[in-house]
């Protein structure tokens, strides 16, 4: 099929002598390599029937290589592209055809921008030179394609690039009012979803003390109060969310004589989101509405022989459950040695070789696991048996280039680990002198008890000998 | 069973074999918060399973009805608990159990609740599900070869289950394919170091070495290749430190000027563990300092340490911490 560019040829100021008509074999996956200015190959697949949708993520692949390309011709618009029959069986899945794309300094200079292609209109120019196609296709292994993670990573870059560039040409005021908290709005939105949730939250069925909790302790973060209706509210729902023998489920059972078994079962995760909704609000009711003795005895219920602990009866062990029951413990005075034992030699054990902290051993080092595993072992008192330096190694290659953080090593920045990741240093700094140690003396040497006095363990114990 | 999707929803309370239970309601309590405005099959489908909660019934009738709860909101997990004795009380053929699973999972495989589910199965089920488990999860992956609960189950699998034969193929074709793919990384750190066929990672270690240097080469802006590497060496920084093949490679990148944030990290590691870096080092170094702006330091690793400050500069703290770090340090 013979594509032709005369109709675009006004864009290009390319030397357009070297257009050529030329035959597309297209085959499965058609692959676009891209020649660069400093000699980089930089390749993504064409689907063999290009629609809109895939022409747009093509072209802002092209956007986001953030190349400066060699020179580029005017070809054809890929959506006159339509293949033809089948090509002969000795060529291999993949062709790989050499796209050279130009960019004139003039046009360089007027976009002024490296993202600049919209003077080039909403097309997309493919160059098929005489010489390629009649030659055999080149083997995959000689031009470099873009894997999945380079092109996701990518298309993150370019995306918030946009966002800072946009940002950067502000004059200082609107910077400001762009970056202030809209703390009016975010109050309103909490304070409503306290009061009601549509439909599409009926996926939060099991986990609406989470809600209660993300709500409040955003509110108390902005330094606001619920009136005291709601508070008596929550602590009524909250109440009825408990189960007579300890913990709280992800929404409200009914604790009667006649009826003990009733959905939904206490589970960890909204035991802890339970509790710290009632701390939040503080004040005798809310927090002498929670059964102590009971919680203790559903904690014990749910510690494992690894030193791990299941999310709920039946449930799934990881180091999101050591968080929630030792936080838990600790926050209500309950922590003791039969909850303790073993924790720190399960969480040790989720340490990964990449230094991070996983769900489960063997899993792979992620930013949530690392904040419940490293916030588990300051509280027992055991924050010295990880690998510190390793672990702050890893944490702060989490930091991306956009400034944010990604849960996983070549992932892409998300801002919940913002707070996974970010905190997790802030629960560092309370260890340095830990840190310190650990980079003069190797680990598996002699280790040196930090004692955090005023939290966890040391200081349920402390006072206990009192 | 999904042919049903395009019947109208007939209400529990108008289908006969449903007349003698009471379905029991949910007690918010006089003044709820966090109310959720359920639609109304929703909220029949679980006063309804409730009722049978509460009775302890574990009949067919309520495994069709956990079914159909799971359906409208897979996160419950009382009622995947409940589905679990219901399927023990009947002895019900566990096979369907993993078609169920995969249904759920296509509509959304990022649930916690689901993957335990399976996990529960495939343990009952016994090696007569390993083929299928690793069926499953690759199938998972080949979707998305970073799922977190996919990549979870197949660890499982292979420890409870077996399977190892093939996995390290598997790890390679997944980097083949993405060479930045950390989770196949990992999961090749989690076979060399288990596999009860494979010696145990010490046995494993030259080759993996090879193989990792390779990758490093390739693309030497990867994170994930090197950290692998350093993760061979676990316990035995010695080793790490002596092993010429790395430290060459260091050098190699950093001559060739592109893409070194990794390989000064590294050459800093050895330095700092002992590695005695000849003038080579040295020289490449300093060809990559932008000598007016930046002083000479007598110490090699203090200089990588203000070099990394400008090439890395996300990280100008952490390299002005370990710079600071470096007195203390024991070789």
């Amino acid at each position: 099929m013979a594509s032709t560019s005369s109709a675009k040829k006004k864009n290009n100021p390319a030397d357009s002598s070297s257009l050529s008509q030329v035959t597309v074999s297209s085959a499965h996956d058609v692959v676009v390599a891209l020649e660069t200015r400093d000699d980089r190959k930089f390749s993504f697949r064409v689907p063999e029937t290009v629609n809109d949708g895939d022409y747009m993520s093509i072209r802002s692949q092209i956007h986001t290589s953030n190349a400066c390309y060699q020179r580029y011709d005017v070809i054809a618009n890929p959506r006159d592209l339509t293949p033809p029959p089948p090509p002969a069986e000795d060529l291999p899945p993949y062709q790989h055809f050499r796209i050279i794309l130009c960019l004139e300094d003039q046009l360089a200079q007027q976009q002024r921008s490296p993202f600049g292609w919209s003077n080039l209109g909403n097309f997309f120019y493919f160059l098929f030179s005489q010489e390629t196609s009649k030659k055999k296709t080149m083997e995959a292994s000689e031009v470099p394609v873009a894997t999945v993670t380079q092109r996701s990573q990518k298309s993150v870059e370019s995306q918030v690039g946009r966002i800072y560039e946009s940002f950067a040409k502000l004059p200082p005021d609107a910077q400001f009012r762009m970056l202030e908290l809209k703390r009016e709005n975010h109050i309103d939105y909490l304070k409503g979803g306290l009061r009601q949730l549509p439909s599409s939250f009926c996926v939060l069925y099991a986990l609406r003390p989470w809600v209660c909790f993300w709500n409040l302790h955003s509110l108390a973060l902005l330094g606001e109060s619920v009136d005291a209706q709601l508070q008596n509210n929550i602590i009524d729902f909250l109440s009825r969310c408990q189960d007579p023998n300890g913990g709280y489920g992800g929404g409200p059972g009914q604790a009667s004589i006649w009826s003990p078994y009733l959905p939904p079962m206490p589970h960890l995760a909204t035991t802890y989101a339970a509790v710290c909704s009632l701390i939040t609000l503080g004040g005798h009711k809310a927090l002498s509405s929670i059964n102590r003795s009971e919680m203790y005895m559903f904690l014990r219920q749910m510690k494992h022989p690894s030193g791990g602990f299941r999310i709920h009866d039946g449930g799934e062990i990881d180091v999101r459950a050591c968080y929630a029951a030792i936080s838990v413990a600790s926050i209500l005075n309950i922590l003791d040695d039969e909850l303790v034992q073993n924790v720190g030699n399960y969480i040790l054990s989720c340490q990964t070789y990449e230094g991070g902290i996983s769900a489960e051993p063997g899993t792979e080092a992620h930013g949530g696991y690392t904040f419940c595993g490293v916030a588990t072992m300051i509280m027992i008192n055991q924050v010295n048996q990880l690998d510190l330096p390793k672990l702050i190694d890893w944490l702060v290659f989490q930091q991306g280039k956009e400034c944010g953080f990604k849960g996983r090593t070549n992932k892409l920045v998300d801002c919940c680990y913002s707070f996974w990741q970010g905190g997790t240093f802030a629960l560092l700094q309370r260890a340095c002198s830990t840190i310190d140690q650990q980079l003069v003396i190797p680990v598996g040497g002699k280790s040196f008890e930090v004692n955090f006095n005023d939290i966890g363990h040391n200081f349920v114990k402390r006072r206990v000998e009192m | 069973m999904d042919s049903d999707e395009e019947q109208q929803w007939v209400p529990l309370k108008n289908r006969p074999e449903w007349s003698d239970v009471v379905p029991v309601e949910q007690d918010d309590g006089p003044n709820p918060v966090v109310p959720i405005a359920y639609k109304e099959e929703f909220t029949e489908t679980m006063n309804y399973f409730r009722a049978l909660y509460r009775a302890d019934e574990r009949s067919p009738r309520a495994l069709q009805l956990t079914t159909e709860a799971i359906k409208l909101n897979s996160g419950n997990y009382t009622v995947w608990h409940f589905r679990r004795l219901i399927l023990k009380a009947l002895s019900v053929d566990l096979q369907n159990e993993l078609d169920f699973t995969e249904d759920i999972a296509n509509a959304n495989s990022k649930n916690y609740q689901l993957w335990h589910h399976r996990r529960w199965v495939a343990e009952i089920l016994g090696t007569n599900a390993t083929r299928q488990e690793l069926e499953f999860t690759k199938k998972i992956l080949s979707h998305d070869a970073k799922h977190y609960h996919a990549w979870s189950h197949r660890q499982w699998v292979l420890q409870e289950l077996g399977g190892w034969e093939d996995e390290l193929d598997y790890c390679h074709e997944l980097l083949e394919e993405d060479v930045f793919n950390n989770s196949a990384w990992n999961q090749r750190n989690f076979v060399i170091t288990r596999s009860p066929f494979l010696g145990g990672l010490k046995a494993m270690r030259e080759s993996e070495v090879s193989y990792t240097l390779k990758a490093i080469v390739a693309h030497p802006e990867n994170e994930s290749s090197w950290r692998y590497l350093r993760g061979l060496y676990k316990n035995d920084n010695q080793s790490w430190m002596k092993n010429t093949q790395i430290s060459s490679v260091c050098l190699k990148i950093l001559i060739a000027k592109t893409d070194c944030i990794f390989a000064l990290s590294t050459l800093l590691d050895l330095i700092c563990h002992g590695f005695q870096a000849s003038q080579e080092f040295r020289d490449a170094v300093d060809a990559l300092r932008n000598s007016d702006l930046e002083q000479a330091e007598s110490d090699l690793a203090k200089t990588i340490c203000s070099l990394l400050e400008t090439v890395d500069p996300i990280r100008v703290n952490y390299w002005k911490w370990r710079k600071s770090m470096l007195c203390q340090d024991a070789n």
